[in-house]
């Protein structure tokens, strides 16, 4: 939620410290900070409140009250509820068990003024449009303490034989339709909640208005609603209509019926100053007077818990500092849990409370001295076992998807169409990654390709643990893949003791199926991966060039007494960076002289290179190795 | 320019860091557990205590299989594998949770539907926020070869009770703030917490006598952040001119 700085100071006696101070008291013991923005003279501060907070955190006054927690600052006094008439000019009946709290004020006279600045100025640092004072202030209300409110107009609603406006809350009828201020008609079903007249839905309670029952210029009398209603309710409303609003958002996270006590005060003293209206009375009904919890929690269990003690004293302090009122009795500390703090349920809530205000920084490490069974994990063990032998063989280990365009198990709800499936083999990935990278032989600076990959695939039965291998070489190699494969699989057999069974190899790829491999292998504890050792190489990885390499071949004779390190050295001389390989590929005596064949992969990481960049490094080889008694250039 | 280092044979660097963190928690006497990529509804979410409806299952974007009305998903993380041992195993419990996990969410560079997740979960007599800290600022030590501190942030999964975002000193600057960390001087690591009473009655655990913390990570980003690969789809690909620099 984007709360502005100056808005949270109206809740709070002392001066705010800097908004980047707060921001960072919020984040080390309540909640992450988005970002904070300057606009207008303030600072939009976005908090990202954690979804058990978001009961009583979701306004101006919860993240107020939330930094009086964490600085220690004193709260201001809120308006107090003041007496307010029933009235009998109002009908109210509750038909559905999701509504358990309801309240419907009449205004009389009202006077559909524009905002004032300060009104304006309010919603705009919530991103909210401006529409009429009245509208205005229930969005303000519900921004500032977070119970989401409506304002109806009287004139539309209808009206009983006895003369009352008739409102009953209840689940809607399939195939109801209504339109909605967004303007679009939603049809809905008994799913769903409606607040309803005599005669229509007037609301997609919790969630929006209706387009017809709102407050115009024309409005004369209004009826403000104030609801609680159940959280799955509405959510499963609001995902189906595909509307999310200020006010579901609240619903739907779960609002203490406790708050309208809180904005009560406040909804009566702004009505009356924005419309000049006059109250008539309200009617409520409250199906949930929530009665006071308690909690208790032993000292042993905060200590052991957070892994320090904790004085009691300093328990019910921090808990204090909450307004979570507690008392010590014998070595436990009960806690009365303010009707708003839906999250704290149980002894471990309460620990948390303690815990993340007295600071996590302040509790020191402390050496787990626990000892469990050890078990061996038999796929890692195959796993590492079999990449250890593919490893030594020249096998370079490849991960693909999971998903696939074919497969035997389809999911509901795919990324894309052509992902529609879980693979059901490997070997697909592998054809497709052989072919790939043999376009990067150059480049990679080898002459072949030897893949293989370990992992799931799924079929109709279960899932199951494959290892495929793959070759290709480039023709003049003169090799057979699949007896290349053949060999492999046999050395891996005999390098492991093991037997995979017939495995059928087609174009040079294999796959087979590691569970019964697992059963003939006599795992130990040292992982066989282990062995593999990195730690005495420093790897930096080099982000991959976009863009395409080019690759030119330079031979030369030269007299046989010249090494191949002085031709390499004179060669190299002439490199820019755009050198990114250089390998020789050839090399023949004949009489007194010896040709050397090598090979320049040329790449830019932020463009093509042009023939002339190359030429730029290729003439100056070639002139170096014209230059050179005895030598020429093939 | 490169060296040609001719057809030698390389592990993924997935592999790799898989490889260091399954060495350094089996010496510290951890077990590496598993389980099923596909699994069931009820242990995905609900014996984490993440009840269907709840706001808090947005946390988790999720695969489901047909027919939905089977309720089976693609695992959104390795948990579903520490409930299981925890139904088969009594406490003292030290185990790790390695796996693919997937995510129904659209990829970038950050981001990718499939990827690697590290789990664990200690379950033991007085257990404490003070363990968890110790065991994170040794393994990370131990895998970025560099001592390092962690630091905690309350945070909230319906799994865990308090629940807390484990961020590590940056390894690479050592806290001064540098480009890998975004000049904070920390990097956001983790999500940890001391198992909720919950979870732990559900799989057949006494809550009363024993407690536990649980962590989880994502590995392709540790890949990612040891070894400066920026786009974590390419290690997804197949592609040799990632994969040969390892």
């Amino acid at each position: 939620m984007k709360v502005s700085y100056k808005w949270l100071q109206e809740y709070i006696e002392d001066k705010l410290p800097e908004p980047k101070v707060v921001a960072d008291a919020l984040t080390m013991h309540s909640f992450e900070i988005e970002e904070i923005v300057e606009k207008d003279g303030d600072s939009i501060i976005d908090v990202k409140i954690l979804p058990n907070r978001a009961h009583d955190c979701l306004s101006h006054y919860g993240i107020a009250s939330e930094i009086c927690s964490v600085l220690n600052l004193k709260r201001k006094d809120l308006l107090t509820e003041e007496n307010i008439p029933i009235t009998d000019k109002i009908s109210l009946n509750i038909s559905t068990k999701n509504c358990s709290r309801q309240i419907f004020i009449l205004v009389n006279d009202v006077k559909v003024n524009e905002s004032p600045e300060w009104l304006k100025e309010k919603l705009a640092s919530q991103g909210s449009r401006s529409i009429n004072a009245i509208v205005d202030m229930t969005n303000y209300l519900t921004f500032a303490f977070g119970q989401p409110m409506h304002a109806f107009d009287a004139g539309k609603v209808s009206v009983n034989k006895k003369g009352q406006y008739e409102f009953n809350i209840r689940d809607a009828n399939n195939g109801e339709k209504i339109t909605l201020l967004d303007g679009k008609v939603y049809e809905i079903d008994s799913t769903n909640m409606v607040i309803a007249d005599g005669t229509k839905a007037l609301d997609v309670a919790g969630v929006m208005g209706g387009k017809d029952s709102g407050v115009t210029n024309d409005t004369k009398n209004i009826i403000l609603s104030l609801s609680c209603f159940d959280p799955v309710s509405i959510r499963k409303t609001a995902k189906k209509l595909g509307i999310r609003t200020d006010a579901s958002h609240r619903f739907e996270n779960e609002i203490s019926e406790s708050l309208i006590n809180r904005v009560l005060p406040y909804v009566l003293k702004y009505i009356t100053e924005l419309s000049s209206g006059v109250i008539v009375g309200m009617v409520e009904v409250n199906n949930n007077q929530r009665k006071e919890t308690k909690v208790s929690v032993s000292l042993d269990k905060v200590s052991s818990m957070l892994g320090l003690s904790v004085s009691s004293e300093e328990c019910i302090s921090l808990l204090e500092r909450q307004n979570i009122k507690s008392v010590l009795s014998g070595d436990s500390i009960v806690v009365t849990v303010p009707p708003e703090r839906l999250d704290v349920k149980i002894s471990e809530d309460v620990v948390e409370e303690i815990g993340r205000l007295f600071g996590y920084k302040n509790i020191s490490p402390a050496p787990l001295i626990l000892d469990a069974k050890l078990i061996i994990n038999s796929d890692v063990y195959i796993g590492d076992a079999v990449r250890k032998v593919l490893g030594g063989l020249g096998f370079i280990e490849i991960y693909t998807y999971a998903f696939s365009n074919k497969g035997e198990v389809l999911l509901e709800n795919p990324l894309a169409l052509d992902k529609s499936y879980l693979r059901s083999n490997l070997a697909l990935g592998m054809e497709e990654s052989l072919e790939r990278n043999f376009k990067y032989l150059d480049l990679l600076g080898i002459d072949e390709v030897r893949l293989f990959e370990i992992g799931k695939v799924f079929k109709n039965k279960g899932e199951y643990l494959h290892l495929s291998l793959g070759v290709k070489f480039p023709k003049s190699k003169k090799i057979n893949v699949d007896e290349e494969i053949a060999k492999t699989i046999q050395t891996l057999e005999e390098s492991l003791n093991i037997s995979v069974g017939d495995v059928s190899i087609v174009g040079g790829v294999a796959e087979f199926d590691l569970e019964r491999v697992k059963k003939e292998l006599n795992p130990i504890f040292e992982y066989p991966l282990g062995l593999w050792d990195t730690s005495n190489k420093q790897i930096k990885y080099n982000p991959i060039s976009a863009y395409p390499f080019a690759v030119r071949d330079v031979a030369v004779f030269v007299p046989n007494e010249v090494s191949r390190e002085v031709v390499e050295s004179l060669i190299k001389e002439k490199f820019t960076d755009y050198v990114v390989r250089f390998s020789m590929f050839d090399k023949f005596t004949k009489e007194n002289r010896t040709s050397y064949a090598f090979r320049l992969v040329f790449q830019a990481n932020d463009r093509t290179l042009t023939e002339d960049e190359i030429n730029a490094v290729m003439s100056p080889v070639y002139e170096t190795l014209k230059a050179q008694a005895g030598f020429e250039i093939r | 320019m490169e060296k040609n280092d001719g057809n030698s044979g390389h592990i993924h660097p997935l592999t790799l860091v898989l490889k260091d963190i399954n060495r350094i928690f089996t010496e510290m006497g951890f077990s590496i557990a598993g389980g099923p990529e596909i699994e069931t509804e009820f242990y995905n979410f609900d014996t984490l205590n993440i009840p269907e409806h709840h706001p808090a299952r947005d946390m988790w974007d999720t695969f489901w299989l047909k027919p939905l009305n089977a309720r089976k998903l693609l695992r959104t993380h390795t948990s579903p594998v520490q409930v299981r041992f925890m139904e088969a195993n009594k406490p003292p419990i030290k185990i790790i949770a390695p796996g693919k996990v997937f995510r129904h969410e659209a990829t970038d560079a950050t981001h990718e539907a499939q990827f690697y997740q590290l789990e664990g979960l200690v379950v033991g007599e007085n257990i404490s926020i003070a363990n968890l800290k110790w065991t994170l600022e040794e393994f990370f030590e131990k895998l970025f070869n560099k001592k390092t501190s962690v630091r905690l942030r309350p945070s909230y999964f319906p799994f865990v009770e308090p629940g807390v975002e484990i961020d590590m000193q940056c390894f690479k600057c050592g806290g001064d703030g540098c480009n890998v960390c975004k000049g904070t001087g920390y990097i956001e690591i983790m999500g940890a917490g001391l198992v909720h009473p919950k979870v732990l009655e559900s799989s057949g655990i006494d809550s009363k006598k024993y407690s536990g913390f649980a962590f989880g990570c994502g590995v392709d980003r540790l890949v990612m952040l040891k070894y400066g690969v920026d786009d974590v789809r390419l290690l997804y690909q197949g592609d040799l001119r990632l994969i040969n620099q390892f």
